[in-house]
């Protein structure tokens, strides 16, 4: 997504702006020396930060101000206006922060704010000392994360990541999307440049798991010594579930999980013609997006008669499908593949389609092993407190695995959410470090198909009642997903703004009379 | 002396090295002994010159030994501004985080511009050895042979860099490569005159 680089807009803030044209929680897109500035007032201050995005590039002046902080319009990353702090997965990176004067009725943007590199920037007001060494299994979305955030915390102690893969972390949602159908470049792939991990002293071993021991707090990684811990996130993720169909073993068969999966697929993907792809999910359906934007032939198989309508309803369902299909995408619905053969996909009524490249995406399953050989209380998933630590002291789990109780819903969910994990695994740090925070984000993923970028805010399993506001095939929709006259979820198209002020209302509901509350927003 | 410094940073193949790699975390507490040595040499000693000096260096690995180097003296600075006990060790190590970051981040971006994917040379070790280096002085109490110990270090390693300095400035290939090489060095150097005047104040 190439974002909001090219030429600046707005004033220039170095000159000034008329203070009182700005109200309390509005902002002003300008540009001070030859960089966006986002200038914004929150109450009787005036605040200036970088004004694009540090996870893809989204406009922050066409995000929500909240309290103190600016959200993007994208994909819901938090920034504090105060000092550029990503406060908020998917953002990791802070943003500049900028000195503003108040000279009489005007107000001016006089410099940049130099910081430290290495500086403990995030906001910690309790930290336990005691602990040496946080051993995180997965450098995935939640434990990448986590690494990251126990240093920004100031943690100076020892964080080892094990990790099996060889090249993460890497941005996984790319991998179906736009690096998959050959629009994202190879840099934009890694989460970090190389020597970040090393510059920052988080050591990434290269390895498998095998064990892990809580009470002797030791973790068995194969061909190593064992590490020893203080404190272990368990971040393991999730990996696709297998169909084990015949003929699923040959080479054109292809899952996506991981960057060498979608590089092999991509390799797979010059030489083919006509791709089938099994499973109507969001990798499934990204996927075949991809595939067509490279220009295969895609033919999609599956069970359900409408795709994704288990998860986003009936008419975005609906949506999706005319849209695939308009991008010339065949759907075989109501079937299910009976077996894979060298040249076509068999499908349970008989017919063949001609395949060269087979993916499969049919979902993934949580690999909780890890857990299960501790004997960690497991419910299909992980089972977490609010503070996301398992039922073995000094044992936290994060992202895919973990299953939460969820203020939002009245209900213990796991997600298989990018951003989700990423927050997960940031609150794991904090609380290893003894910051006793709740794990209550409100959920958020955002799904891509050609030129289409679903968000989806909330966390809906069943609902009763669905309220459609807009219209999807015009790409301008948003629908709200409600159980007993309560909204849970909001799915919406090009309604960016709508996203965000659910998600703040989603927040307050949960809050009652907490701290959030009466926090001005303002779009 | 020299030669076996940038060779030992570049290659960093070592028997001791690896021996102590494999002996895994426990060794970081032996570790300590060394670093209370003099120089880097004295934890990884020279090993076959001719091999490094027969093996020319491309940009990418270029690029991935200056990346390397700056990340883990950043890394070590980091530690030695709430480690190190006297002020001009603590000031010693900020400015490390500073500079070093910065060399770093300009790697990025010329590496990004260039679209040049860092490699490491053949059989580097230096990931493994920054480790050990970050290990030994983690597990070395605070105090003034630790503040002694970090200064030791760092008049080595910025010896060995600015050797690697002028060996990469010969083999680079690229014009702006080359030019930030050039831009480098009298930071680096700059680095070691003041690591060898703490050290001359410590007293040795």
């Amino acid at each position: 997504m190439g974002g909001t680089d090219g030429a600046l807009t707005g004033p220039d803030l170095v000159a000034g702006v008329n203070a009182a044209d700005l109200k309390p929680g509005d902002k002003l897109l300008g540009h001070a020396n030859g960089e966006a500035v986002l200038l914004a007032r929150v109450g009787d201050e005036y605040l200036a930060i970088g004004a694009t995005c540090s996870h893809y590039g989204g406009p922050l002046a066409e995000g929500a101000i909240v309290g103190d902080t600016v959200r993007c319009p994208w994909h819901h990353a938090c920034f504090s206006l105060r000092n550029g702090e990503a406060l908020r997965a998917p953002a990791l990176s802070n943003l500049s922060c900028w000195r503003v004067d108040r000279r009489g009725d005007r107000v001016a943007v006089t410099g940049k704010v130099e910081r430290e590199p290495l500086a403990a920037t995030y906001p910690m007001e309790h930290r336990a000392d005691n602990l040496n060494e946080v051993v995180i299994v997965g450098a995935g979305a939640a434990g990448y994360a986590a690494a990251e955030m126990l240093r920004r915390c100031g943690y100076e102690g020892r964080v080892t990541i094990v990790d099996e893969e060889p090249d993460s972390p890497y941005d996984r949602p790319n991998l179906s999307k736009d690096y998959l159908a050959g629009n994202a470049p190879e840099e934009w792939i890694p989460l970090r440049p190389p020597n970040f991990a090393a510059e920052h002293n988080i050591e990434i071993v290269r390895g498998r798991a095998t064990q892990l021991d809580v009470k002797a707090h030791r973790l068995e990684v194969e061909g190593r010594d064992p590490i020893p811990y203080d404190a272990l996130l368990l971040a393991t993720g999730a990996e696709p579930i297998r169909l084990g169909l015949p003929g699923e073993q040959a080479p054109h068969v292809h899952y996506l999980r991981s960057l060498a999966d979608s590089r092999s697929i991509i390799a797979a993907a010059d030489k083919a013609k006509r791709a089938v792809v099994i499973g109507g999910s969001f990798i499934g359906l990204e996927t075949a997006a991809s595939l067509r934007t490279r220009g295969l032939e895609v033919d999609v198989v599956a069970p359900e008669t409408v795709p994704l309508e288990r998860v986003m309803g009936r008419t975005l369902g609906d949506f999706i499908k005319a849209l695939h299909e308009e991008k010339g995408v065949r759907f075989h619905l109501g079937h299910k593949p009976k077996s894979i053969e060298k040249e076509a996909v068999v499908l349970d009524d008989d017919t063949r389609l001609p395949a060269d490249l087979v993916v499969i995406g049919v979902g993934v399953r949580p690999r909780l092993a890890l857990a299960e050989q501790a004997k960690l209380a497991i419910d299909k998933g992980v089972v977490v407190d609010e503070l996301l630590c398992t039922s073995a002291p000094d044992v936290y789990a994060a992202g895919d695995i973990a299953r939460w109780p969820d203020p939002h819903t009245g209900e213990r969910i796991r997600v298989e959410h990018w951003v989700v994990a990423e927050r997960m695994g940031q609150v794991a740090a904090r609380n290893i470090l003894g910051a006793g925070e709740r794990f209550d984000y409100v959920p958020f993923f955002w799904s891509a198909h050609y030129d289409v970028s679903i968000n989806y805010v909330g966390h809906a399993e069943k609902w009763d009642d669905v309220k459609v506001d807009g219209n999807a095939m015009a790409r301008d929709v948003a629908v709200l997903f409600e159980r007993a006259g309560k909204p849970l979820a909001l799915a919406t198209i090009y309604r960016d703004a709508e996203s965000l002020a659910f998600e703040v209302e989603l927040e307050r509901a949960a809050e009652g009379l907490g701290v959030g509350d009466g926090i001005p927003i303002t779009e | 002396m020299h030669t076996s410094r940038t060779v030992a940073l570049l290659m960093l193949v070592t028997a001791a090295a690896c021996a102590k790699k494999e002996a895994g975390r426990a060794a970081a507490d032996t570790l300590k002994v060394d670093t209370t040595g003099a120089a880097p040499a004295a934890v990884a000693p020279p090993p076959a010159e001719t091999t490094a000096a027969a093996t020319p260096l491309t940009d990418p690995n270029i690029v991935f030994i200056l990346h390397a180097a700056n990340a883990a003296d950043s890394a070590r600075g980091k530690l030695a501004e709430t480690k190190g006990t006297s002020a001009d060790v603590k000031q010693f190590g900020k400015l490390m985080v500073g500079e070093h970051h910065a060399l770093n981040a300009q790697g990025d971006a010329l590496a990004k511009k260039l679209s040049v994917t860092a490699v490491a040379p053949a059989n580097d070790q230096s990931e493994a050895q920054a480790k050990m280096e970050m290990d030994s002085l983690t597990a070395l109490a605070k105090g003034a042979a630790w503040d002694k110990a970090y200064i030791a270090y760092e008049i080595g390693y910025h010896q060995a860099l600015k050797d690697i300095a002028t060996k990469a400035l010969a083999q680079a290939q690229n014009a702006e490569l080359k030019a930030l090489i050039t831009k480098a060095a009298p930071i680096v150097q700059a680095h070691l005159d003041k690591a060898q005047a703490i050290q001359t104040k410590m007293g040795s």
